[in-house]
């Protein structure tokens, strides 16, 4: 842990069994060969989270848990980040864990807790086209006795390959947004699955007609300001994960550097390429540096101004992950670009992070958004 | 029109009438390409007498003027067309027209001509990439073999290939440069084995390649002993044209107007959004458009007696920069499937019906790959020491 996080004793023990996790179940050709299997085996770390409490950190007392606060799940992913889980850890975990977290109902609190146990992974299936702020259009829920009917697609929704439960965003009759925790096992669920740039799977979800119980309808007093707060949740874990990627690659390629011989002499002597390590050394910085300032920002009451500065701090994390992503790869040469090494498994997570929740355009276009509706 | 516009036309004409439509539907969709459809459009293009455009008459090439090349390429890149394999026609066919024997020539040339002889290159080693200069893969004349030892890395379509145009150290005595030496290896040959790597885009496109006591005969040298390097320089001059590849980079700026034309026409994600897309795609777009103005202007002034210098390492520079930042904004226009990237839809039959999630996948592919091209080939650190040694001396 090299940024600042206010970690406790409990909070280091956790951290350090799991990063020794990390390392042995995630050992570099081992989650190769699993994700290059036929299935890939994209779970593996899952049962080993839950086995030592992992997944409690996420949630408070009242909810079952031993945490809930953002530096609780800035320690988890924090310590996960270096081994490239492709669990859901994210979109599980903080996503819809926020969302059931803002429910008070017997569903999102069975729901919790087997989350917390292991038995269950819920993930969230909101957004449905570049704006991932706005409200759902495409999923529709209409009320019949008893219950709903859900039809509509979200596109390429992370973790729902190995989803047991999606928690999906629906427009209502009534203009309203209904947030849905629906088994997946459900009849009229349809996953068309596909795999992520970081060897994460998602699933083109479609619902066809999807009968909801009543009860499935999470109740939730203002549904988009629950997805806006696990967005912003996802954004800062997203952040943490960043930086510390950054502090990963940054010592890979630095190392790298003071290893490799090419005419004659160590790439680290070469001033080409001590200024590219040296711009890497300020990305890092800086992505550590607002990783931090995620975690501290959510502690506030949700607002306009809280969402406005997480998503400044989550561009500023993207545009570090960015010049470092790319500067390890090219430092690497050869090696930067094969599957073989770490490096460019770093790169690609990397990419997929500017794209988790909203991309940077999305983020901006929100921005803009907000700014505007002040004006 | 000019006769370098009507050609321009002739090219983009015959690439539509006669590109097999199964290949032409991979290209347009984003597939691998496969060792054969290669070799058939590589034929078809033989036969038309546009494989060896630019070798001199007296090869039997058509003897095209750099600019005719430069259109041929465009036009093809553009229209679709697979491009045509450097390894064979571009590189060691000249090679063995320039500085090969008699023999060489009779028993190589027919096959390179016919594409029934697939070859690969062996330059980069694990201790040698953009110092070429620094290779170790030995060979040691024994009697009127070469007994070669060794490794070479990022050998391309190795898995391909039937023979491999090499450099070997014949001498360690003198400066780097000295003492390497060009073979031409048969890939059947005992003690030379492949080990499949698969790059960051999830693909088998290169290997490393073995040499375990490899007995090359003798009559497989190129030139000289010991004179190597020459040869390797030689190959350098003849990139200058192909090294911008803006025919495949226009088609790429088509298909992310066509991403955009789809965003555009939605009415439910915000203006900006928009906005801040076309801007993005206005700036690559300029930016490729300068690189193709760049390329023209070049080739012109070649044609005039301007020496090449540090043209070629400019055009490397901007090209491999300019298709990275394509592929970027490619993945903006991706939106919600920017993260897709699953390398087995780009092996799917061709009765495998195009989506969004296979669509992102190509892009994501172009994004991945393209990390690879300011590494590949002199990685872009040694293109900016070579123009700043040109310019400041």
């Amino acid at each position: 842990m090299s940024f600042l996080l206010d970690m406790n004793e409990e909070h280091r023990l956790l951290a350090d069994s799991l990063e020794r996790m990390g390392r042995e179940i995630n050992e570099f050709e081992a989650r190769r060969r699993r994700l290059r299997a036929t299935p890939a085996d994209r779970m593996a770390l899952w049962p080993h989270l839950a086995e030592v409490g992992a997944f409690g950190l996420a949630f408070e007392d009242r909810r079952g848990g031993f945490g809930g606060t953002t530096t609780d799940i800035a320690v988890l992913v924090d310590s996960l980040a270096s081994c490239l889980p492709v669990e859901p850890i994210i979109a599980s975990l903080v996503a819809a864990g926020r969302t059931l977290a803002a429910a008070g109902c017997d569903r999102a609190d069975r729901l919790i807790a087997a989350l917390i146990g292991g038995t269950r992974v819920p993930v969230l299936a909101h957004t449905e086209g570049f704006d991932a702020f706005a409200p759902p259009h495409l999923v529709r829920a209409l009320p019949i006795a008893d219950g709903y009917v859900l039809s509509g697609m979200k596109p390429a929704v992370r973790g729902a390959d190995v989803a047991t439960d999606i928690i999906v965003s629906a427009l209502l009759p009534d203009g309203a947004v209904g947030l849905f925790a629906l088994d997946t096992a459900s009849a009229g669920i349809e996953m068309e699955r596909t795999r992520l740039i970081d060897d994460a799977g998602a699933a083109d979800l479609k619902l066809n007609d999807v009968v909801a119980a009543g009860g499935d309808l999470l109740e939730i007093d203002d549904a988009m300001a629950a997805i806006g707060d696990a967005q912003e949740w996802s954004l800062m874990a997203l952040a943490v994960e960043t930086a510390s990627l950054a502090r990963a690659m940054n010592r890979a390629t630095f190392d790298y550097l003071n290893v490799r011989e090419q005419f004659g002499q160590k790439l680290s002597r070469f001033q080409a390429l001590q200024h590219k390590a040296a711009d890497m050394a300020v990305a890092q910085a800086e992505a550590e540096a607002v990783a931090s300032s995620a975690v501290s920002l959510l502690v506030e009451m949700p607002s306009v101004d809280r969402q406005r500065h997480l998503l400044l701090a989550s561009l500023a994390a993207d545009a570090a992950g960015r010049v470092i992503g790319h500067s390890a790869i090219q430092l690497h040469g050869g090696m930067g670009v094969s599957d073989e090494l770490i490096i460019s498994h770093y790169g690609r997570r990397l990419a997929a992070i500017r794209t988790q929740v909203a991309t940077a355009d999305a983020r901006l276009a929100r921005l803009v958004q907000l700014q505007e509706s002040e004006l | 029109m000019t006769s370098i516009d009507s050609f321009r036309e002739d090219v983009s004409r015959f690439v539509h009438d006669r590109l097999p439509g199964d290949i032409a539907a991979k290209v347009a969709t984003g597939r691998e390409l496969e060792k054969d459809d290669y070799v058939r459009w590589q034929k078809i293009l033989g036969e038309r007498g546009w494989l060896i455009g630019e070798w001199p008459k007296e090869w039997g090439g058509g003897g095209w003027e750099p600019e005719r090349q430069l259109a041929f390429l465009q036009e093809t890149g553009r229209a679709g067309a697979p491009m045509v394999i450097p390894y064979g026609v571009k590189m060691v066919g000249p090679v063995i027209q320039t500085f090969g024997t008699e023999d060489q020539k009779r028993r190589h040339i027919p096959g390179i001509l016919s594409s029934d002889v697939w070859w690969c290159q062996g330059y980069s080693e694990p201790g040698a990439g953009s110092d070429l200069a620094s290779l170790r893969t030995s060979a040691v004349r024994e009697g009127d073999h070469y007994r070669v030892n060794g490794s070479k890395l990022w050998t391309t379509q190795a898995h391909w290939a039937d023979w491999m145009h090499c450099l070997v150290r014949t001498d360690s005595s003198g400066k780097p440069q000295q003492g390497i030496s060009f073979l031409l290896i048969d890939m059947k040959t005992p003690g030379l084995t492949i080990r499949p790597i698969l790059t960051l885009d999830g693909q088998h496109h290169t290997n490393e390649t073995f040499f375990d006591n490899v007995m090359v005969p003798v009559e497989n040298l190129v030139g000289t002993e010991g004179r190597g390097w020459e040869i390797a320089k030689f190959l350098l001059g003849n990139e200058r044209i192909s090294i911008a590849e803006t025919g495949a980079k226009l088609r790429l700026l088509g298909t992310l107007q066509q991403m955009f034309e789809r965003v555009r026409a939605s009415d439910t994600e915000p203006g900006f959004l928009k906005a801040r897309l076309q801007a993005k795609l206005l700036d690559v777009e300029m930016q490729l458009s300068t690189l193709v103005a760049l390329e023209t202007y070049f080739v012109r002034a070649w044609a005039q007696g301007r020496p090449s210098g540090v043209d070629g390492s400019i055009l490397k520079i901007r090209g491999t920069e300019i298709l990275q930042a394509m592929t970027e904004v490619a993945l903006d226009l991706e939106g919600p499937y920017a993260a897709v990237h699953d390398p087995a839809d780009l092996h799917d039959g061709l009765q495998v019906p195009e989506t969004a999630a296979r669509q992102a996948s190509a892009m994501a592919h172009e994004y991945l790959y393209g990390r690879c091209w300011s590494i590949f080939g002199g990685a872009n650190e040694v293109q900016r020491n070579i123009i700043a040694k040109a310019v400041l001396g």
